[in-house]
């Protein structure tokens, strides 16, 4: 999927050295790639970082950006890069990421209409998810990403991203029978 | 098909809830299947809608008043045909500034979020604060070195900055900003000094030259390491994660550079 017409022009302006034309890219992707890294990381302090660091990255490698490509996924596979290095860094230093259990303090479960329960028996569930599954499953159902630029962020090929998402959501229907899933506020399906 | 074939295919489908008419058939005709289907649509829809927390310390905000800033660190004129222009072409330039204008970022952020002493709310200007500039002298430093050692020597003083930063801060800062500034200090070291230091075009300086430049630099991290190991010894609890990243990061850094120069 190529950007829109109005990103095309942002993405041109700011490789020609317009930041304000690059602080509409930070402020359509940000808080998007924020919830996915969050969603990988499970801590929002290592997720606001790796967001801004990917945005950093992307200013100074935007010359390399192609323009007419898909600059979500640039921009996603940046913040992946980043989440993989920062894993492996940890394992370098053995220093534990600090976890954000789901359902602590500052998760809103307003304006779903599902109960907080359920919500935190899903997030519970994605959270035990192996990453590169957890990774795969947010790109395509959150973010709403086709398998080939799921593919293309996480470096692998569609028919694997496919094949990771089908695991994951097999695996949680494994893990969330309709007696550990809690009934929404409003059960229509 | 068989119900587990069914079930198997509407989980392959990019979105669960939308099935095609075959599937659909089935599902409806097979109490079974539908109640599974009705907990996979759940689910799917959850996903969509899974609440997250909300970032901690609004850099969204504090990059976005950086962009909108006047250009306080120094990036690649695009226009400008100049010496200018040709010097930023150099990938190695480029990838200097790129670090720089990181870090500098990193900084103009962090101030704008690191509460002054006494009045949590209160919001430091960047121009006004010693230490931003500092690395803002740095950074114009790095764009005016025009070798591969001179910008090595400038991260090396960076990265004392950084260091020394975290060390002062130490018995007074949240641990969050202890560790973007360890984090920081991280990035100084492994991506700048050590990156840079490999990256050596291999006749831009004499063996002994490049012997002399390496030393430099383990000593600096040296000195930025045991410093960092003295500050945690009289730190609270809360500050020593972040010293001690800085001084493993600043050991870890002498050990490449002594492995780079052995190469």
């Amino acid at each position: 999927m190529c950007e829109s017409g109005d990103e095309a022009e942002w993405i041109r302006a700011a490789q020609a050295g317009d930041r304000a034309a690059f602080a509409l890219l930070v402020e359509r992707y940000w808080d998007r790639l924020y919830r996915w890294l969050y969603q990988l990381t499970r801590d929002r302090h290592a997720a606001e970082d790796l967001t801004q660091e990917t945005f950093l990255k992307a200013l100074s490698a935007l010359g390399s950006f192609r323009p007419g490509s898909n600059f979500k996924a640039w921009v996603y596979k940046i913040g992946h890069n980043n989440f993989v290095n920062q894993k492996r860094a940890e394992r370098r230093t053995r220093v534990p990421l600090p976890d954000d259990l789901p359902g602590s303090e500052g998760i809103e479960a307003e304006g779903s209409a599902e109960s907080r329960e359920a919500l935190e028996a899903v997030s519970r569930a994605v959270a035990e998810l192996p990453p590169d599954f957890r990774a795969a499953l947010m790109l395509r159902v959150e973010q709403g990403m086709p398998f080939r630029d799921v593919a293309r962020v996480l470096k692998t090929t569609e028919e694997t991203a496919r094949w990771r998402v089908f695991k994951a959501r097999q695996k949680l229907m494994q893990v969330l029978s309709p007696e550990v899933l809690p009934p929404g506020k409003s059960a229509t399906e | 098909m068989n119900c587990q074939t069914i079930q198997n295919r509407v989980l392959a489908l990019p979105d669960p809830r939308l099935l095609p008419d075959p599937l659909r058939e089935h599902v409806n005709a097979c109490p079974g299947c539908l109640a599974w289907w009705k907990q996979a649509a759940r689910i799917e829809r959850i996903l969509a809608e899974l609440p997250v927390p909300p970032a901690p310390a609004d850099k969204k905000t504090a990059l976005l008043q950086e962009l909108s800033g006047p250009v306080i660190h120094t990036v690649p004129a695009i226009e400008r045909r100049s010496f200018a222009t040709r010097f930023w072409s150099v990938p190695a330039v480029r990838t200097m500034a790129g670090l720089a204008a990181a870090v500098l970022f990193a900084v103009g952020g962090w101030l704008m979020i690191r509460p002054g002493p006494g009045s949590p709310n209160i919001q430091a200007k960047p121009s006004s604060d010693p230490f931003l500039e500092r690395i803002v002298q740095r950074d114009l430093a790095l764009a005016q070195a025009r070798t591969a050692d001179q910008r090595l020597d400038v991260l090396g003083s960076l990265a004392g900055d950084l260091s020394t930063e975290a060390q002062s801060l130490s018995k007074i800062a949240n641990p969050e900003e202890l560790r973007d500034l360890s984090g920081m200090f991280q990035k100084v070291v492994n991506d700048g000094i050590v990156e840079q230091a490999r990256k050596l075009p291999e006749h831009s300086l004499t063996q002994t030259q490049k012997k002399e430049l390496l030393n430099r630099l383990s000593q600096k991290l040296l000195d930025a390491g045991r410093q960092a190991d003295e500050a945690a010894r009289e730190s609270p609890p809360h500050a020593q994660p972040a010293l001690k990243t800085i001084s493993e990061t600043a050991r870890d850094g002498q050990t490449k550079l002594k492995a780079i120069l052995g190469a």
